[in-house]
């Protein structure tokens, strides 16, 4: 039976812009003792609340400053919520900047090695999985070559091969669709209705509707951080598209 | 707030951030690695030039003396300088990669351990040359250099998120560890200068301890005191143990902050 996955509740968030100064010791003293003047707040997300079960996909749309990726970096545990909770009941993978991980001195094999630790392999299982991860991302020409001769589009195949074969209940995606060229991007859909069919969850932020029709089950929509619409991924498409006319 | 990130393994993550920046370092030098090798052998050649007549002739096996003051100075310097800067240096990782940040501090002190237990190779094969003899009490060496990792992975964790918030730190700390160079037995015996009195507060600083530890080892092969040992490692497991917390509770916010 499916259980909750994802459970968001009241869900606040606010960041405090500071001013384009150094942070030396004098300016910290400093905003010590009058902090609140130093500062811009900025309310991200505003009293979001929504549920996942476990097998369902999420699509969070939005125009840009919609308050999505701020989301997604709260489910990860990146960011804490200001006000209000944020639970996620399961392993999860967010992938959330392509490339950023990777050493570009280090060969393609070394960052492999190292970046997969980070997200959470274990040794003997990346050394299983390498020639899979190597042979997804299209790279088994350039397995001994520093990553710095590779292109962008290169390093950001790297990395999303290395997050897909990491076996979590839920992924969560920041506009990686965009990754690469058409094949690679049937592949990444590929994985997507794989892990799919095999009762897993993804969270999606994206502009590409498209590409949010075809993966998710349900959306959220967000507008300046506040909650417009959450619901069957068709309706609050619809509504989404009616606003933006 | 709950979740479960993929599970991790700390100590591979530790080992490949660790043997990653290893390689980075020395990659495209001539001497590659031969230069940790270098910096502390040139210390050492200044150093025991300048004292070996005034303060050099009371000290029996006076380099051997030095080199062990010096190796064990580098890796308290290099390892709390880096250590501070690990945060920073990787903030790429911070903001995107969710894993234990403690982690990327703990590794940049394990890339200077390696360079400093390499060094300390090195230390060994010089007290066989200069005639120091070889001894069972060698075996404590490991213990002396994981207290001092204990100690530097300590202070690391207290000064890395601090350096995020205020990059005045970093100078600060250079100047402390420029006056710490003085202050600590790397090219003296502390009774030459100092009084009983003022030698009692001067052993309160645990670098000083490990210095005495490592010497006592290597020239007298004898073993530290159990009241020194104990004393030292406390001191060295109350500051990682509080630069944990302080690491934990200043870091909740720091992919913001970074």
């Amino acid at each position: 039976m499916a259980h909750t996955l994802i459970d968001v509740s009241h869900l606040t968030k606010d960041f405090r812009l500071e001013r384009a100064t150094p942070s030396s010791l004098f300016s910290r003293i400093r905003k010590v003792l009058w902090l609140r003047g130093q500062t811009r707040p900025l309310r991200a997300l505003s009293d979001v609340t929504f549920q996942l079960e476990q097998g369902q996909s999420l699509g969070l749309i939005g125009d840009n400053g919609a308050g999505k990726s701020t989301l997604l970096r709260i489910l990860s545990g990146i960011y804490r919520p200001t006000a209000g909770s944020c639970n996620v009941y399961g392993r999860l993978t967010p992938v959330l900047e392509l490339g950023v991980g990777m050493h570009h001195d280090l060969s393609v094999r070394e960052n492999v090695f190292l970046y997969g630790a980070m997200i959470g392999f274990r040794r003997p299982e990346l050394v299983r999985l390498f020639d899979q991860i190597i042979a997804f991302a299209e790279l088994e020409e350039f397995v001994e070559v520093k990553a710095k001769e590779l292109s962008t589009g290169m390093r950001q195949r790297l990395t999303f091969s290395i997050n897909a074969h990491l076996e979590t209940d839920l992924i969560l995606l920041d506009e990686i669709l965009a990754v690469g060229d058409r094949s690679f991007r049937e592949k990444c859909y590929g994985v997507f209705k794989e892990r799919q069919r095999e009762g897993k969850s993804l969270v999606l932020a994206s502009h590409d509707l498209g590409a949010v029709e075809e993966v998710c089950d349900c959306c959220l929509l967000l507008e300046r951080g506040q909650q417009r619409a959450f619901g069957p991924t068709a309706e609050v498409l619809a509504e989404y598209e009616s606003n933006s006319q | 707030m709950q979740r479960a990130i993929a599970q991790h393994d700390y100590w591979n993550i530790t080992r490949e951030l660790t043997v990653s920046a290893f390689k980075l370092r020395d990659q495209g030098t001539f001497l590659g690695f031969l230069w940790t090798l270098l910096q502390p052998l040139a210390m050492l050649s200044v150093l025991y030039w300048l004292f070996r007549n005034r303060v050099g002739e009371s000290i029996e096996h006076f380099g051997l003396y030095l080199l062990i003051g010096i190796v064990l100075w580098t890796f308290f310097a290099m390892g709390t300088g880096k250590g501070l800067l690990s945060l920073v240096m990787r903030r790429d990782l911070i903001s995107a990669v969710t894993f234990p940040h403690e982690l990327i501090a703990v590794s940049a002190v394990f890339t200077v351990l390696f360079s400093s237990t390499l060094e300390f190779v090195v230390v060994l094969g010089f007290a066989i040359a200069v005639g120091a003899g070889i001894s069972w009490t060698w075996l404590w060496l490991p213990v002396i250099l994981a207290t001092e990792a204990v100690l530097v992975i300590g202070c690391s964790l207290l000064f890395a998120p601090w350096y995020v918030y205020a990059r005045d730190l970093d100078n600060i700390w250079n100047i402390l560890l420029r006056l710490g160079f003085f202050l600590t037995p790397i090219f003296y015996l502390p009774e030459q200068f100092l009084s009983e009195g003022e030698q009692r507060i001067y052993m309160l600083n645990p670098v000083t301890q490990i210095m005495t530890h490592a010497r006592t080892v290597l020239l007298h092969h004898e073993l530290p005191s159990f009241g020194a040992t104990a004393y030292t490692l406390g001191v060295s497991l109350a500051i990682l143990l509080a630069g944990f917390v302080n690491f934990r509770y200043f870091t909740r916010d720091l992919a913001e902050r970074i």
